[in-house]
């Protein structure tokens, strides 16, 4: 009976945001650092063409991703809140310099102490994703009318937007439009966590470097990847497309910066 | 007793007309009045909703003096034109002409943008998003040569003058002289009364209410438009025509033209210096687009027709193209459909309303 009281005791203190000994009632800033990638080149929308598989080449111009429920954790399991929500979006990311710049998202008032790891939600979370854009004001990342699909009353969690070049001639004509967001009976939502040592000093601003590889999420293999001579095009209507797109994303793109 | 009646109302007039306070010397205008009332703006429900505009808060006095002067052609050099002369009303305050006409008739660069619901335009006005805000987009016509043609300090020195304007300026704005009123001043006003230009009452937004039914052609085009059919193409539109103001507020470049080369008009590059900006245009408002006609930024188009033609086409190809320009492959009964649901989209209450119409007209 103690023993269960003891845990629960250990929830309460958690869900509630207690202090444990690893923080204290000193606060800091947390910057996210974003970087995107294609392989090992940096991540360039328009301006860079990048090998893909099968002798095709691929040129971007979006892409996006929500990312939701941003928390850190303390040595201690603790959850800190970072962020409910934040568009992670490369669109104007145009030149090497934007990309090695990176996008940043910068939280305050986390509390000062040791942290171990970073956990957040890939897609807009459930609870989220029962809202719509007239429930926020302008400027929040919900807000975007473009991002919302009113007819499924979901969020587009994820687009990929750019052209291919299908046979090594130079030409990029075939238009590549890849739109993934959750219809019923297709929950796209899934949480990750990344294990970095991270200090959050008062007064001072710490850097969480991350990394997102659009090459993972489309091609993760040369046996397994998005083939734009069979499609160009899903707005979450071919399982595999978009199930390829959310699993790698989710699971192999986004990583610790090193 | 007839004469006795007369001398006391000619004095009652007399002393009626004493009372009323003047303009005082060297421009006072303190013996007016100033108590600002709030304009109460009933925002549609599944709007996303306006900012606040602290610095530019909505008044009564204010949105009527913004209502004088976008029909006034005082305006203008030649007091022939007003933003009434491309912003009209009954076609969802566009025009008909393929591109605008200023003074002497000059032909402008482009088609006149149709204003709605521009309180919820956040940022980027002007078909190349060359200004942030509705007040900074209110200075630029005057001095447009192939607009009003004007210069502020003209305006300026003539609405000083003016009879009536002082007075209005004092009531929206609170001004002791008539020397405050400034080109700054008129665009607050006119962005007031522009952002009560709101229009939500079509026949689409009805059906979303539930208040009315789609026809099975209007459904069949809404099912197109939206892509939300299995079985039916899809028309693609919603990618930058979406949410209750069926505009992202973006820009894009639709493949009207190769873009990679040289371009009579090349859009929101000419703002932004950023080669990738090249033919991108921000995306219109589809309310009330039945009306607007020619359509485009350089009006080439005169018929939704044409437009859903060129769509269904898949535009042409250049480096920055949207690529959610494809070609859509839309039968003839998918284009009349598809018509016939934008239609829907026309707010007739919009083009009556009484507090947008012309005040000078009785």
């Amino acid at each position: 009976m103690l023993a269960l009281l003891g845990l629960s005791l250990t929830f309460f203190s958690a869900d509630c945001g207690g202090r444990e000994d690893d923080l204290v009632d000193e606060f800091g800033e947390v910057e996210l650092n974003f970087q995107g990638f294609f392989g090992a080149e940096p991540l360039v929308m328009l301006a860079k063409e990048y090998d893909y598989e099968a002798g095709m080449d691929v040129r971007f111009q979006l892409f996006q991703f929500y990312v939701s429920e941003i928390n850190l954790i303390s040595k201690s399991g603790e959850k800190v809140r970072l962020g409910e929500i934040e568009l992670i979006n490369f669109e104007n990311v145009q030149s090497d310099e934007a990309a090695s710049k990176g996008l940043s998202f910068a939280f305050g008032n986390i509390p000062a102490g040791e942290y171990r790891a970073i956990e957040m939600g890939i897609g807009v979370s459930g609870d989220l994703n029962e809202k719509a854009p007239s429930d926020y004001a302008v400027g929040h990342p919900l807000a975007f009318q473009g991002n919302y699909w009113s007819g499924l009353s979901s969020y587009i969690f994820t687009k990929i937007e750019g052209n291919a070049d299908l046979n090594g001639d130079g030409e990029f004509t075939e238009k590549l439009t890849f739109h993934i967001g959750e219809k019923e009976d297709v929950p796209l939502y899934q949480t990750i966590s990344l294990d970095y040592d991270l200090t959050v000093s008062k007064d001072q601003s710490t850097v969480l470097p991350l990394s997102v590889d659009l090459k993972q999420v489309i091609s993760p293999n040369s046996s397994n990847f998005l083939d734009f001579r069979e499609v160009s095009q899903d707005h979450t209507n071919q399982a595999a497309v978009y199930t390829l797109i959310v699993d790698n994303l989710q699971k192999n793109a986004i990583r610790i910066r090193q | 007793m007839r004469i006795l009646t007369a001398i006391l109302g000619a004095l009652f007039i007399l002393q009626s007309c004493q009372d009323q306070p003047r303009i005082g010397p060297d421009g006072d205008l303190s013996a007016f009045s100033y108590y600002p009332i709030a304009y109460e703006l009933e925002e549609p429900s599944r709007f996303v909703k306006m900012q606040a505009f602290e610095d530019n808060p909505l008044t009564k006095a204010g949105v009527a003096l913004g209502r004088q002067l976008f029909y006034d052609p005082i305006l203008s050099r030649d007091s022939t034109r007003s933003c009434s002369s491309c912003h009209l009303q009954a076609f969802g305050f566009s025009d008909t002409m393929q591109v605008s006409l200023g003074i002497e008739n000059r032909k402008g660069k482009r088609n006149a943008i149709a204003l709605t619901n521009l309180g919820y335009h956040y940022t980027q006005f002007f078909w190349d998003g060359r200004v942030a805000s509705l007040e900074e987009q209110a200075l630029i016509p005057v001095e447009d040569s192939l607009e009003l043609g004007n210069s502020w300090e003209e305006v300026e020195e003539i609405l000083r003058k003016h009879p009536t304007y002082p007075v209005d300026f004092r009531a929206a704005f609170g001004i002791e002289n008539i020397a405050e009123i400034d080109r700054h001043l008129v665009a607050r006003a006119l962005a007031q009364f522009e952002r009560t230009f709101v229009s939500a009452d079509s026949k689409f937004d009805q059906v979303l209410k539930g208040e009315a039914t789609l026809t099975p052609a209007e459904e069949r085009g809404r099912l197109i438009f939206f892509d939300e059919s299995e079985v039916l193409p899809s028309g693609e539109c919603a990618h930058c025509h979406v949410g209750p103001l069926l505009t992202t507020l973006t820009f894009f470049n639709n493949g009207l033209d190769n873009t990679d080369g040289a371009l009579v008009d090349v859009g929101q590059e000419s703002v932004t210096g950023n080669v990738f900006d090249r033919g991108k245009f921000k995306t219109p408002s589809l309310r009330n687009i039945a009306l607007t006609a020619p359509y485009m930024h350089d009006g080439r188009f005169t018929s939704l027709e044409e437009v859903i033609e060129q769509y269904n086409k898949g535009g042409h190809y250049s480096k920055n193209e949207s690529p959610n320009i494809r070609p859509l492959g839309l039968q003839d009964q998918d284009k009349a459909d598809l018509i016939a649901f934008l239609h829907t989209l026309t707010d007739t209450s919009y083009l009556e309303r009484a507090e947008l119409s012309n005040p000078f007209v009785h």
